[in-house]
């Protein structure tokens, strides 16, 4: 009877947070709880200048007291030139302390990557463009928003009907909801991608592309964040609108995540440490299966 | 009765070449030239990629490295070993007669597009080197997004090619060789501000 009623209460602050367009807002961001699945999120990071470094050292330094084995790429992990050095200056040696600490990298590919980097193995992709993984009880769904093909979008139809993990997870360059000035939401890619999402009850979806933070209002009951200052940062591009929940757009920020039980705790970080955005998401009710002609 | 006989055999011979015209004529409305032009444009695709393939089996095959190096000259040595194989190859080649399918097509696309959508979805699309077949497509340049819902209405194409924008061009891109197989000149219409 009490998991019972607990149940019923986690649905409820699921169903009014969704309802109300925002997730709980604890000041203390990820709460670093034993056997959580902890990850990081890094959007169009790969310039190789300055900023990128000094956000790579903060990010090292947080994973020594909150011990995240794994980020996320969402895309733009290598501007400009795409040979060997580049991958030094602009992945190994920034994330240096990071990879030596054996934290997993799983790229999402972005409008300035090579499509063949996929064949570069830190960055876990298996040589695919959009690919699956799974840790602890949640499964992340990686795409390859740069080119939306009926081919992957049959496989992202049975790779979600498939799913049964308590999370699912997607994440991919360009975002479907933005309020960044230099490009916005991705309304074509919404169109095509946000009824399966529903249908299969996707919980959470990270992009990036737009050079800012914004946690967007849920819509229709998923949670989207823009992460796009890993490296680059548009300063003042963020055009607040009433998709905005929270956003920041003065710094290069990383995110940092945490799943435990039926809860996903944020935390947004900048270069100088600072804490802009922090909260807490409680798991969506999963979706009802589709009514049958037999069930009718 | 000779005339009789005469008559039906004329009456038989009528009906019998009536049957094949009509037949003949029957055959020849079931083939629709656009889905033909698009059925040999895929023929022209899948011979490329038949290409693609020979000249790949000779090399030591892609595979995950740690090693970008290792990435970067297989890629060059497949774009060198197609460019050696379709060194007479020029533009149209493979859009050829399915060209002006493709053309409405995107034209269609533009029309039910706002002039801020038009202009969003062409942001990104490399301006500065005009595509070349044969060429590598320029490796410090975006791979502009091509529009979902246009990919949806182009013809399917098989792993191994893309469609992609540069300028106002369509092109054809291999994506293992990241060369330009063929371009469509002009094919984006030009949006007014």
């Amino acid at each position: 009877m009490r998991r019972l009623l607990a149940a019923l209460a986690l649905a409820l602050v699921a169903a009014v947070s969704a309802a109300s367009g925002a997730a709980q807002s604890p000041a203390s961001g990820v709460p670093n709880r034993k056997d959580s699945l902890k990850f990081a999120a890094i959007g169009d990071n790969g310039t190789g200048d300055k900023p990128q470094y000094e956000l790579a050292a903060v990010m090292s330094a947080w994973q020594r007291q909150f011990p995240f084995d794994t980020v996320i790429m969402l895309g733009d992990n290598i501007y400009g030139g795409q040979g060997p050095r580049d991958f030094v200056d602009k992945f190994e040696n920034p994330y240096k302390p990071l990879l030596a600490a054996g934290v997993k990298f799983y790229a999402a590919l972005g409008n300035h990557d090579s499509q063949t980097n996929r064949f570069y193995k830190p960055w876990n992709m298996n040589g695919e463009r959009y690919y699956t993984f799974s840790k602890k009880n949640v499964k992340f769904f990686v795409l390859d928003s740069d080119y939306m093909d009926p081919k992957q979008l049959q496989w992202i139809d049975n790779q979600l009907k498939s799913a049964h993990d308590d999370w699912k997870i997607a994440y991919f360059h360009h975002p479907l909801y933005s309020s960044g000035g230099r490009h916005g939401s991705e309304v074509d890619l919404r169109v095509t991608l946000e009824p399966l999402f529903v249908k299969y009850g996707v919980n959470v979806v990270y992009s990036g592309h737009d050079h800012i933070y914004e946690r967007i209002k849920p819509q229709k009951g998923i949670y989207y964040f823009v992460s796009g200052s890993g490296g680059q940062l548009r300063g003042g591009d963020l055009k607040k609108s009433p998709l905005t929940a929270a956003g920041y757009d003065s710094d290069q920020t990383f995110m940092l995540n945490e799943v435990a039980g039926d809860e996903l705790f944020f935390q947004v970080i900048t270069r100088t440490g600072k804490t802009v955005d922090a909260g807490v998401i409680a798991r969506q009710p999963k979706p009802k299966p589709a009514e049958t002609p037999s069930q009718r | 009765m000779p005339m009789t006989l005469s008559l039906k055999s004329n009456f038989a011979a009528i009906s019998a070449v009536q049957l094949i015209c009509s037949v003949l004529a029957a055959g020849q409305a079931r083939v629709n030239p656009q889905a033909e032009a698009m059925a040999h444009f895929s023929e022209r695709i899948n011979a490329y990629l038949s290409l693609q393939k020979k000249v790949e089996g000779k090399l030591s095959s892609q595979k995950e490295t740690k090693d970008p190096e290792r990435i970067k000259i297989h890629i060059a040595n497949l774009a060198e070993g197609i460019r050696l194989a379709r060194a007479d190859a020029k533009a149209g080649d493979v859009f050829n007669g399915a060209a002006e399918q493709f053309r409405q097509i995107i034209r269609e696309d533009a029309q039910n597009r706002s002039v801020r959508d038009a202009f969003a979805a062409m942001r990104e699309v490399p301006t500065r080197t005009p595509p070349k077949v044969n060429a590598d497509y320029p490796e410090t340049a975006a791979l502009a997004t091509v529009p979902p819902l246009i990919l949806k209405r182009l013809q399917q194409l098989p792993d191994g090619v893309e469609y992609r924008f540069m300028g106002r061009d369509l092109i054809l891109r291999d994506t293992k060789a990241n060369l330009i197989v063929d371009l469509l000149p002009g094919a984006v219409p030009t949006v007014g501000r």
